[in-house]
């Protein structure tokens, strides 16, 4: 649509006033010439970086470049965090206790580790369904495997 | 590199002939040349970059002028988007038109520039060229028109450029590039990365606004 087609003729023709509005005469001259004298130094032979390309896309400035890079900063820090303490956690919950404190007393050796080999494989069938203990792994030399028990403190 | 300039249509806001219409605007010449000059600067060619900053410049200085009303800011801005457009002119890989994509750096430049300078208020404008004296629509607008009879052109300039600065930067753009620079709706879009619904209700907007701020010289 041009803009004669609009209904605001007074604001338009005063806005036509605008146009009448130039620099000095040799001003563009010389800003060519400033323009291409700097492309033949170093600034030519630059090569815009990713931020600056953002910034041609987008109109990114460096201050929102910043804000981006702390807010990706402290999402990481946090993701780190609790990382860390998910991993404490699942150490403390893998704790292998002995399946004979697990009707006694076990709060008392809790975080203690303790390697129990079961008398037979009918003990080990048997205290494996009743308490819930995994098998792990067995010991060289070893007929039947290490019970421990998972997430029981 | 002359030839390259050959044809240009007089750039609103530069040239000595009496400003264009917007369909002169809208129509850039040789967008082909364009291409041809792009592929060459992209190879290191600088006088085809040359070419294409002569093609440009008056019109990008003078969108640039309109939202800073700042002689000088506008020189050092319009430096700083050749340069940069320069530097980045390998990523242009013509989806848009050259001038679009040049015109939306100088846009982004100007737009950051104004968000730092806010709290500072100086205008230097350009003098009035004399032809303006010679347009009949302004000389109208001041002895018939105007309420105000004994104000100058030159008056009238200070005020309306005192009302653009009053207009938010995303409705003084649109009124620049539309009112001053002649460019389409469509194009402006694209320039503004933003819908042609968003333009026309800017513009709208925009100038109810200047008409509310320039009614005391404006006959209703």
């Amino acid at each position: 649509m041009a803009a004669s087609e609009e209904k605001d003729p007074a604001v338009q023709t005063l806005l036509k006033l605008k146009r009448y509005e130039r620099p000095p005469e040799p001003f563009f001259d010389r800003l060519n010439r400033d323009v291409m004298r700097r492309l033949q130094g170093p600034e030519g032979t630059h090569r815009a970086s990713l931020f600056s390309l953002l910034d041609v896309e987008f109109g990114l400035k460096p201050s929102m470049f910043y804000g981006l890079g702390a807010v990706f900063c402290a999402v990481a820090c946090y993701g780190l965090a609790q990382l860390l303490v998910r991993t404490d956690n699942a150490a403390e919950a893998d704790a292998v206790i002995p399946l004979a404190q697990l009707t006694a007393s076990p709060p008392a050796h809790a975080e203690q580790e303790v390697v129990r080999t079961p008398a037979s494989l009918g003990d080990f069938v048997e205290e494996v369904i009743s308490t819930g203990a995994v098998f792990h792994a067995s010991p060289p030399g070893a007929s039947l495997p290490i019970i421990r028990v998972r997430g029981v403190r | 590199m002359e030839a390259a300039n050959g044809g240009e249509p007089p750039v609103a806001g530069a040239s000595k002939a009496p400003p264009r219409g917007s369909a002169e605007a809208s129509m850039p010449s040789g967008e082909a040349d364009d291409r041809l000059l792009v592929e060459q600067a992209k190879q290191g060619n600088l006088e085809a970059y040359d070419a294409l900053v002569r093609r440009y410049q008056e019109r990008i200085y003078g969108t640039i002028y309109h939202m800073t009303a700042s002689h000088e800011d506008a020189g050092d801005l319009t430096q700083e988007s050749f340069i940069k457009a320069y530097q980045a002119i390998h990523t242009f890989k013509g989806d848009s038109s050259f001038y679009t994509w040049l015109y939306r750096i100088a846009v982004n430049k100007t737009i950051n520039f104004l968000k730092q300078r806010q709290s500072r208020s100086h205008l230097s404008l350009n003098d009035l060229d004399l032809n303006a004296e010679n347009d009949s629509d302004l000389v109208a607008l001041v002895s018939e028109k105007t309420p105000r009879r004994d104000l100058s052109l030159q008056e009238l300039q200070g005020k309306l450029n005192a009302a653009m600065q009053k207009l938010s930067q995303p409705h003084r753009l649109v009124v620049t590039l539309h009112d001053i620079q002649g460019l389409s709706h469509e194009e402006i879009a694209e320039i503004m990365d933003c819908n042609v619904g968003t333009v026309r209700s800017r513009l709208f907007y925009a100038r109810q606004q200047l008409q509310a701020l320039l009614s005391d010289y404006l006959k209703q």
